[in-house]
């Protein structure tokens, strides 16, 4: 099991914030404010998991998603990251692995994290 | 003398005495002996005698009965009266002559039994004729009659034979006796010597003789005199007879006598006549076809009669045209051999002609009252029977034919105005005169006037007849109507729009206010604010009722509303408010606009003012449906099909249906199985599936291998995770298809073929006998209407039938399959109610199915009674017609065929006040309005020319002065020649209907003045939804005209056309109220949102006449509404991040802190608790705003309720110390239904119940189920609230204004608690107490399957 994670998002607080817990648990982060090059990111960090914002420049998270699920050779899971409400629902549309929602418990984060990390 | 000489004398004298003795006793029998036989001789003679007698009685009785029965004159009955006394005695005679011959009296009982018969049958067929009857039915009579005297005659001439045989017999013995007695006496004589005996002897037999000669002369003579009475009797018949008559005898007709009204006919007298066979006397006999109808006669016995023939002859040198009624019939010899012909005929010549002539003149008046657009009716008033014109049925909308009875021309009436109907028939009685005016609703539901005028005819004091005639007065009436519904109409439109609207005058005084403004002044209704004159009232009572504050929450002042401004401008005004009422504490929206109407001077005259209540919200999305349960345990094939006609499911049983993989299904789209569903007719049908339930219909499925069949299919829309979605459950119905083509081409077979038959045809179905085909003739025989008879066991609609044994008859042929076939039999059939007999012929056939078997009954009827007589009709028809025309509406006047009049014309001179001189020639054109009397000659000149009728309308001066406006229509009678008679003129009034029609324009343009001030967009459409009105405010928002159809799709937005439409069509065909909202573009090319109400207006049959709505403008508001949420939703997710960050962190500092800091450790907890709540609210207010755009999406599934229940209820309970929260009962069931959602209902419900109930210690939770559904309920015992509050407290923001000071939050989790129930097809809503505490309450319903 690798535990390297990928997190993208354009609020510095919230990286900081994942950085802190996911050090806390041992984990090891990488995180992104912008998300174009996610091919390249994916190649560069080789991650267990991806979070990703929706929100998010420049391409945005959808776009960015559907860039890394075309390629065949991507097998990492990606979970949407969001405050919005229709999250689950984002998060079947853009074929996403899982979708973790904004704001969480600390419990329900390290939770999902742990089930979706190949 | 000696001794023995003495003695031998003595011996010989005694011998002789003795001898004599002797021979004188032998002689004595043998003479008695004769004296018997001669007896016996003349009792033959006599029973020979008494025969023919009767049989000559019977002849005449008959002669007499045939010749009533042709002339129907009684002088014939003369010998049929006491010819039946007569034969009695005779018979009872003749029953004591032949008691002792055995053979005699047997033949006599026949006799007596084949006469009484035939006396039977002269009095049945005198008594028949007496009720009328048809010649076929008389000559069917005749002949029974005839035919019974040929077995009589044929008895007759048996039995005399046989008595001519005993009579000969009886002769022998009689010459016997007569030969052998004189030998005996002689004999003995001489032995006796003693000539004297025999002298005696011979004496006593020649005074015999002479007397039995006597006698046998006097029975001779009297046999010939009793024929020869009867020949006189026929010949005083024919002679006296009333009708002409005349015998022909022999093979070649030779006259052999003729009464004088016979040689009259035939134009020469009896002498010249007589001995002439017909053809000498008539020779067009042969050419007319008369000789050989004679030889028919006299060949075989038959009676031939014929009326009214028309026949022409030569008469004293010209042809002359006669119409007779003519019979022939055998004249027979007494032993039943035809030896002539016997001639009736009468001269019928005068009644047809008179009759053809009144025919005529029928036609002539019938043509003058139809001028006048009259229907016309005749009522037999003791039967309640009527005969009326085409032109009648017309009016009352109802069918010309003979079927449509005085009962349903009533039916037709409307039914308010029968009981004025019926009272004006019985003071008709009284009086003599009928006049009323009603309406009549035709089958369209159209309503027409009438106007009814009538003549009783009475016969003996007795009210017999009624004539009249029917005008159809509805444009006059609906004129008067119209006037009427304009005022309707106006005062709708102001009702109906959906704003308050007050119309003021100069002074401020109230000229009108509907009810909703009067709602919102503070009023309970428009009248008790109309009341009000003084404005300064109103005024007051609107301050006092509500507080009025603007967008930015500052107080109004009422004194600065737009109508306040439009009064001191004159020009238009509006504002945006907020009203708060002050004892409901309700709060409405308001868009007040007024504007006003300009005097010539520009002073404002009237201003008009709408405030609309824009607080409304749109309707929520429709309810989502359930689709899986339905898909699971389908038997037949279920489809389930996407906007694009690409299929989201399909079951296993369609599948292997159509012979595709589930792989291959997924690349197919309805087109490709379903070749009637190309994709614009699917895309229709799947929009039309959204909006309303699709009827089952059938169409065709396509397999993969190409086959198609037919299926029968029930489709519904549904939404599927927020899409329109629409399923199908098809059916294989090929062998059905099958089965009903091949019923169908049989049964049109033998329908088209009873249908088409030009005689009485029915079928009957199975064992009952159902009616299943019958046509048109038959039903005019049963006088039933094709839906009282079709699909009824045929016993049951003609019960009478049955009792006359027609059942049993029915039955055999349906049973056994043998044909019955009859001829002329009498059936008493029920006609209007009353029995009534006729004759027909009938055939019963099986009806036989394709194996044979019998499934029904073919009738064939022929009615063979005849007509009523026409004698009658004539005098009917000359009173009906002479009550018609004094019955004519208008004027009815006639003039030549150059228009010019001659002789007197009394109505024209009522009319005109013209006196005889000046109306003269065409003096009648004097008193046409100059203006008129040009193209009225113009007009009148092409009628002439074109030999047409001419209608026309003009002014005329009517006696009293004055102009009068007519309507005219003149009508040319022909010659046969084909030129012009004469023309008959109705001059009718509509002097009345001209001056409604101008008031009518008056008040429509009255109308229209007062929609075009307002600001809305008034519409009015006819009943088929198509303009007929649009205000000029359409015009100067859009720049288009709304009329043109064309024009709508650049005025509506494309978005919003198909909606719209559907709700437009929606409302057209259920006629409710029409509700909808659209973006209008204006003239800038700017949308704006409109909502736009209509109503249905309604005529007095309760259709539909028109529709009129409006458009209100409320762009405004609904921009804001829709920037706020987008607000909210940008806003809540921003509010988020900053939230996770903080709420992270502090569990962070949580689990760094650790137990043993408990103060820092509280602090960090009270943080952590806050952010959850301000979490919460967030979250609340996003989900409102959501529902407002009908945009919270459902996530459906199966759970457990009861895990859910107490997993929420173990969460709330450790968050609270206060409060026991305690649970009672449980689901019986998984439920469907969005568990998150549910849940979060729960929640809200239990932090409700704990916030408002500070002061108590416990919740309770019960759940019940109910038939089909869940009921959850959370009880409280906390502060509890008034009743007011109760239907409000699911309102958006809605919170009770006393608890706002303690308790915090925004108040809208019940407002989204309440829709997420709804949307789960549940119910919400609380019970509750001040002081005592609420229950709140909500259901979902359990899907068991």
């Amino acid at each position: 099991m690798k535990n390297n994670i990928l997190i993208y998002d354009d609020d510095a607080e919230i990286l900081l914030l994942c950085k802190a817990i996911l050090f806390k648990y041992n984990y090891k982060v990488e995180t992104l404010s912008r998300c174009e090059n996610i091919l390249s990111d994916i190649e560069k960090y080789n991650p267990g998991l991806i979070l990703m914002d929706l929100w998010i420049p420049d391409i945005g998270g959808e776009k960015a998603i559907a860039l890394a699920k075309e390629n065949k050779n991507v097998k990492i899971p990606i979970l949407i990251f969001s405050a919005n409400a229709d999250i689950k629902d984002i998060s079947e549309k853009v074929n996403a692995d899982g979708y973790l929602e904004k704001p969480f418990t600390i419990n329900s984060f390290m939770e999902t994290i742990k089930h979706h990390l190949i | 003398m000696n001794e023995l000489s003495k003695k031998t004398y003595t011996f010989l004298f005694s011998v002789l005495i003795a001898v004599l003795i002797i021979a004188a006793f032998i002689s004595y029998n043998k003479v008695k002996q004769f004296d018997e036989s001669v007896k016996w001789v003349m009792k033959s003679e006599e029973v020979k005698n008494n025969i023919s007698e009767v049989l000559s009685t019977l002849k005449d009785a008959e002669t007499g009965q045939r010749g009533y029965l042709l002339s129907n004159d009684s002088l014939f009955l003369q010998p049929y009266i006491g010819a039946e006394e007569k034969i009695n005695h005779l018979l009872s005679g003749l029953n004591t002559m032949v008691a002792d011959d055995s053979i005699q009296h047997t033949n006599f009982l026949t006799f007596k039994k084949i006469v009484a018969e035939r006396l039977f049958l002269l009095e049945k067929n005198i008594s028949i004729l007496s009720t009328q009857q048809t010649n076929a039915v008389k000559d069917s009579l005749l002949l029974k009659g005839t035919n019974k005297m040929d077995e009589a005659r044929k008895l007759v001439a048996f039995m005399l034979r046989e008595e001519g045989k005993t009579l000969q017999l009886r002769l022998q013995t009689k010459n016997q006796s007569a030969a052998i007695t004189p030998l005996y006496l002689l004999g003995f004589s001489l032995l006796s010597i003693l000539a004297l005996a025999l002298l005696f002897s011979r004496l006593r037999k020649e005074t015999h003789l002479r007397l039995i000669t006597q006698q046998i002369n006097t029975i001779n003579e009297n046999a010939s005199k009793r024929i020869q009475i009867s020949e006189n009797n026929l010949r005083n018949t024919i002679l006296k007879a009333p009708v002409a008559m005349c015998i022909f005898k022999e093979p070649n007709h030779i006259l052999q006598l003729a009464n004088e009204r016979m040689c009259e006919f035939f134009g020469q007298p009896l002498e010249t006549l007589i001995n002439k066979p017909i053809v000498e006397i008539m020779p067009e006999a042969r050419s007319l076809g008369l000789e050989k109808l004679l030889d028919g006669v006299y060949k075989t016995g038959e009676t031939y009669s014929a009326k009214e023939i028309n026949i022409t002859f030569l008469r004293n040198g010209k042809n002359q045209n006669f119409y007779v009624n003519l019979a022939y019939e055998a004249y027979r010899e007494s032993d039943g051999i035809i030896t002539g012909i016997i001639v009736v005929l009468t001269d019928v010549t005068e009644q047809v002609v008179a009759r053809k002539r009144i025919e005529d003149s029928e036609q002539r008046i019938r043509l003058a009252v139809e001028s006048g657009r009259l229907g016309t009716f005749e009522i037999d008033i003791v039967s309640n029977e009527i005969v009326f014109s085409e032109r009648l049925a017309e009016i009352f909308g109802v069918a010309y034919s003979k079927e449509t009875s005085h009962l349903d021309l009533k039916e037709a009436l409307h039914p308010d105005d029968v009981a004025a109907r019926d009272e004006a028939h019985d003071i008709s009685l009284q009086s003599g005169i009928l006049f009323y005016e009603a309406r009549v609703v035709w089958k369209d539901g159209s309503v027409h006037w009438i106007r009814i005028n009538g003549r009783v005819i009475n016969d003996n004091n007795i009210a017999t007849k009624l004539y009249g005639t029917v005008l159809d007065i509805t444009e006059e009436k609906e004129a008067a109507n119209k006037l009427a519904a304009i005022r309707e109409q106006l005062e709708l439109t102001l009702r109906m729009v959906p704003a308050a609207i007050q119309l003021r005058n100069s002074k401020g005084e109230l000229l009108f206010v509907n009810d909703e403004a009067a709602r919102i002044t503070g009023f309970s209704s428009a009248e008790e604010m109309m009341k009000e004159k003084d404005p300064d009232y109103v005024y007051k009572k609107v301050i006092s009722t509500v507080e009025i504050y603007d967008e930015e929450g500052n107080s109004f002042d009422v004194k600065s509303a737009p109508t306040a401004i439009t009064f001191s401008t004159g020009q238009p005004a509006e504002a945006t408010f907020r009203t708060v009422n002050k004892h409901t504490g309700e709060s409405n929206w308001i868009m007040s606009k007024s504007s006003a109407l300009l005097d010539d001077n520009g002073k404002v005259s009237m201003v008009i003012s709408t405030n609309t209540d824009i607080t409304q919200q749109k309707k929520g999305e429709q309810e989502l449906k359930r689709f899986k349960h339905m898909a699971d345990n389908a038997n037949e094939p279920f489809i389930l099909m996407r906007q694009d006609a690409t299929f989201a499911y399909i079951n296993d049983v369609a599948l292997e249906r159509w012979g595709y993989t589930r792989e291959e299904v997924k690349h197919l789209r309805v087109p490709d199985v379903d070749p009637i569903y190309n994709d614009e007719v699917f895309s229709k049908a799947f929009a039309m599936a959204q909006q309303e339930k699709i009827p089952q219909f059938e169409t065709l499925h396509k397999k993969k291998d190409g086959t198609i069949y037919p299926v029968e299919v029930n489709m519904s829309g549904l939404l599927l995770e927020g899409k329109p979605h629409l399923f199908a459950i098809t059916i294989d119905i090929t062998e059905r298809k099958k089965t009903e083509e091949a019923q169908k081409e049989s049964q049109k077979k033998i329908r088209s073929f009873i249908v088409q038959a030009p005689v009485a045809m029915c079928l009957y179905r199975g064992p009952d006998h159902i009616i299943e085909i019958v046509n048109k003739e038959l039903l005019a025989i049963w006088d039933k209407p094709y839906e009282a008879v079709i699909g009824k066991p045929v016993f049951e609609v003609l019960p009478e039938a049955k009792n006359q044994g027609l059942d049993k008859l029915l039955q055999k042929v349906f049973t056994t399959g043998e044909k019955f076939t009859a001829f002329g039999i009498p059936i008493i059939l029920t006609k209007d109610g009353k029995p009534q007999k006729i004759y027909v012929n009938l055939v019963y056939e099986a009806y036989r199915e394709t194996d044979e078997s019998i499934s029904g009954v073919v009738e064939v009827v022929a009615n063979v009674t005849e007509q009523v007589e026409a004698g009658e009709k004539i005098k009917a028809s000359e009173q009906r017609f002479a009550a018609a025309v004094a019955a004519v509406q208008g004027i009815l006047w006639t003039n030549n065929a150059k228009g010019e009049i001659e002789g007197e014309q009394p109505a024209w001179a009522a009319l005109t006040g013209q006196s005889y001189d000046e109306y003269q020639g065409y003096g009648w054109a004097k008193p046409v309005h100059p203006d008129d009397a040009q193209p009225t000659i113009e007009a009148w000149n092409v009628a002439v020319k074109e030999r047409k009728i001419f209608d026309f309308e003009h002014r005329l001066k009517m006696s009293n002065g004055q102009w009068g406006h007519f309507s005219i229509r003149a009508i040319p009678l022909l010659n046969t020649d084909g030129s012009i008679r004469e023309w008959v003129w109705v001059h009718t009034n509509i002097t009345q209907k001209r001056i409604a029609e101008e008031t009518l324009k008056e008040s429509e343009e009255k109308f229209r003045g007062l929609a075009e001030t307002l600001p809305h967009l008034v519409w009015i459409t006819n009943e088929k939804g198509e303009a007929v009105y649009a205000s000029s405010r359409w015009k100067e928002y859009s720049g288009f005209n709304p009329y043109e159809v064309g024009n709508w799709p650049a005025i509506i937005h494309p978005e919003d056309m198909e909606p719209m439409t559907n709700a437009w069509l929606g409302s057209l065909e259920s006629g409710n109220l029409y509700h909808a909202e659209a973006r209008l573009r204006n003239k800038g090319g700017e949308y704006r949102w409109h909502v736009v109400e209509g109503v249905p207006l309604r005529n007095e049959a309760g259709k539909i006449s028109k529709w009129i709505g409006a458009f209100t403008d409320i762009n405004e508001q609904k921009l804001k509404e829709q920037k706020k949420d987008e607000f909210i939703s940008i806003a809540s997710h921003e509010m988020k991040t900053p939230l996770t960050t903080a709420k992270g962190y502090l569990e962070l500092l949580l689990l760094t802190i650790g137990e043993e800091n408990p103060t820092p450790l509280l602090y960090a907890q009270k943080a952590s608790n806050s952010i959850e709540r301000l979490h919460d609210l967030v979250a609340e207010l996003l989900d409102a705003s959501k529902i407002q755009n009908g945009k919270l999406n459902y996530n459906i599934s199966t759970f457990d309720f009861n895990e859910m229940l107490d997993e929420t209820i173990e969460n709330i309970q450790r968050g609270s110390s206060s409060h026991i929260i305690t649970k009672h009962g449980k689901s019986l069931h998984t439920i469907k239904a969005d568990k998150n959602r549910l849940q979060q209902v729960i929640i809200n419900l239990l932090t409700n119940a704990i916030k408002y109930s500070p002061n108590a210690n416990s919740v309770l939770v019960e759940v019940v189920e109910k038939e089909n559904v869940l009921q959850v309920s959370v009880k409280d015992y906390g502060i509890g609230m008034n009743k007011e509050h109760l239907d409000k407290i699911f309102d958006r923001y809605y919170r009770v204004q006393e608890h706002a000071v303690h308790f915090q939050g925004l108040g809208i989790g019940l407002y989204i608690s309440y829709d997420i129930i709804k949307r789960h097809e549940g119910i919400m809503w609380a019970e509750s107490e001040p002081g005592t505490g609420s229950t709140f309450y909500f259901t979902i319903p359990i899907y068991l399957d």
